[in-house]
């Protein structure tokens, strides 16, 4: 992949500056609860199901103020992998708000950890072709058919795998002679040169 | 493949055995045409006013020759089998010439429509490729992610209505060429090309080509 250059500040709103600000809070937020919502925040984000609701007790006694907290900390790992913010980045933008260094310095840990999964599924959204992730393929040769045919020679059976938008599975038959097959890997062939020629280069 | 015509069919024809050489000679053009494009069921209707009997009379009698004609084909029939069948039915001797003669002069015909019978798959036809480079989505911006569109064209051949002049629908059968817009990334794409290099590679291997000569 090309580097890219990276985003110097984050963009947040004034609603998540500031559970952003109670969580970090030594004296509002306890070191146990603000351990939870980190933990259920980089679970939920590698987890396929929308999530359940977070920590109900705490959640009760403290009025909705924790599951804040939880969005707010889920909006800043989505968004600083979203606008391709690097650690450096989100380091001052947590120490802007007032965040002491051991639950920073654990919280950066976690979202770099996550980095990679967090883009790919940040990746996997939206509208895109089905996408093809493997390819399999029989050779037969044709004897006869009930139409008469005798005799049809060599013929293909291939069957792409392809990945579509949530994570369905799919497949596209076909069955191809050998000039047409070697048709095929000959234009693979050309896209896969074409693309190596600008790997060299860049 | 044995040459039998079952009660059924020969009850369909026994329409025609009755007929003039030149009603026949009709018959054969019309099965002929039913089996290049269908054929406007309105025809029916007006044959069976002229022979005073049921449309669906005329019906069963051109689908029966047309089972005829391609039942013979696929058992690659010789001319004098067709001509001893159709004897055999109880045909007279110059409709026996004419039946014949639809027979040799429409083979090619016979063969495309049988092999629209059988069993289908669909069938390569091109490939197109496009590399782009995917730069940002909404949601993800920053990246730069070298992508390959491909589009594959397959042929797919279909039996479906149409729409055969004011009332009515007829069968055609043809071959449909159906576009499908495929996306892969590079890794994958070199996989493809080397699973796929594979494939042919072995066509050429001793074994596929010893059940390739024992088959010829």
């Amino acid at each position: 992949m090309l580097s890219t250059p990276r985003q110097l500040l984050m963009d947040l709103s004034l609603k998540i500056s500031s559970a952003l600000r109670l969580l970090g809070d030594n004296s509002k937020t306890e070191y146990a609860t603000y351990q939870e919502v980190l933990r259920k925040v980089s679970e939920d984000l590698k987890k396929d199901c929308k999530s359940s609701t977070l920590i109900p007790e705490i959640n009760v006694r403290d009025g909705g103020v924790v599951t804040h907290c939880h969005a707010a900390l889920a909006t800043l790992f989505i968004e600083s992998v979203r606008g391709g913010h690097n650690a450096s980045v989100v380091t001052s933008a947590l120490e802007d708000l007032n965040w002491p260094a051991d639950r920073l310095t654990e919280t950066v840990q976690e979202l770099e950890s996550n980095r990679q999964l967090i883009q790919s599924r940040l990746a996997s959204l939206g509208t895109y072709p089905p996408h093809i992730v493997d390819v399999d393929w029989k050779l037969n040769y044709r004897v006869r058919s009930s139409a008469g045919e005798e005799g049809g020679g060599a013929m293909y059976l291939v069957t792409l795998h392809t990945q579509e938008m949530e994570g369905k599975r799919g497949k596209v038959t076909f069955s191809c002679s050998l000039a047409e097959l070697t048709h095929l890997v000959t234009r693979l062939r050309q896209a896969t040169r074409c693309i190596q020629k600008y790997a060299n280069n860049s | 493949m044995p040459l039998t015509i079952s009660e059924d069919h020969r009850h369909q024809l026994s329409l025609l055995i009755t007929q003039e050489t030149q009603v026949v000679k009709e018959f054969c053009r019309l099965a002929t045409q039913f089996l290049k494009q269908g054929v406007n069921p309105r025809i029916f209707g007006s044959a069976a006013n002229k022979l005073g009997v049921q449309p669906l009379q005329v019906e069963d009698a051109i689908r029966a020759l047309v089972f005829l004609l391609s039942h013979c084909t696929q058992a690659a029939a010789s001319k004098m089998e067709f001509q001893d069948i159709t004897t055999s039915l109880g045909f007279t001797k110059d409709a026996v010439k004419v039946l014949t003669d639809a027979y040799t002069d429409n083979e090619t015909d016979i063969k495309e429509y049988l092999k629209t019978m059988g069993v289908q798959t669909p069938h390569y036809r091109n490939l197109e490729w496009r590399f782009d480079i995917l730069v940002g989505s909404r949601t993800l911006t920053h990246i730069a992610e070298p992508l390959v569109t491909l589009q594959l064209s397959l042929d797919e051949n279909t039996a479906r209505s149409f729409q055969a002049g004011e009332s009515g629908t007829g069968i055609e059968e043809r071959s449909e060429c159906v576009k499908l817009l495929l996306q892969t990334d590079p890794n994958n794409l070199v996989h493809m090309t080397n699973v796929l290099e594979e494939a042919l590679h072995e066509a050429r291997t001793h074994h596929s080509r010893r059940i390739h000569r024992h088959l010829k």
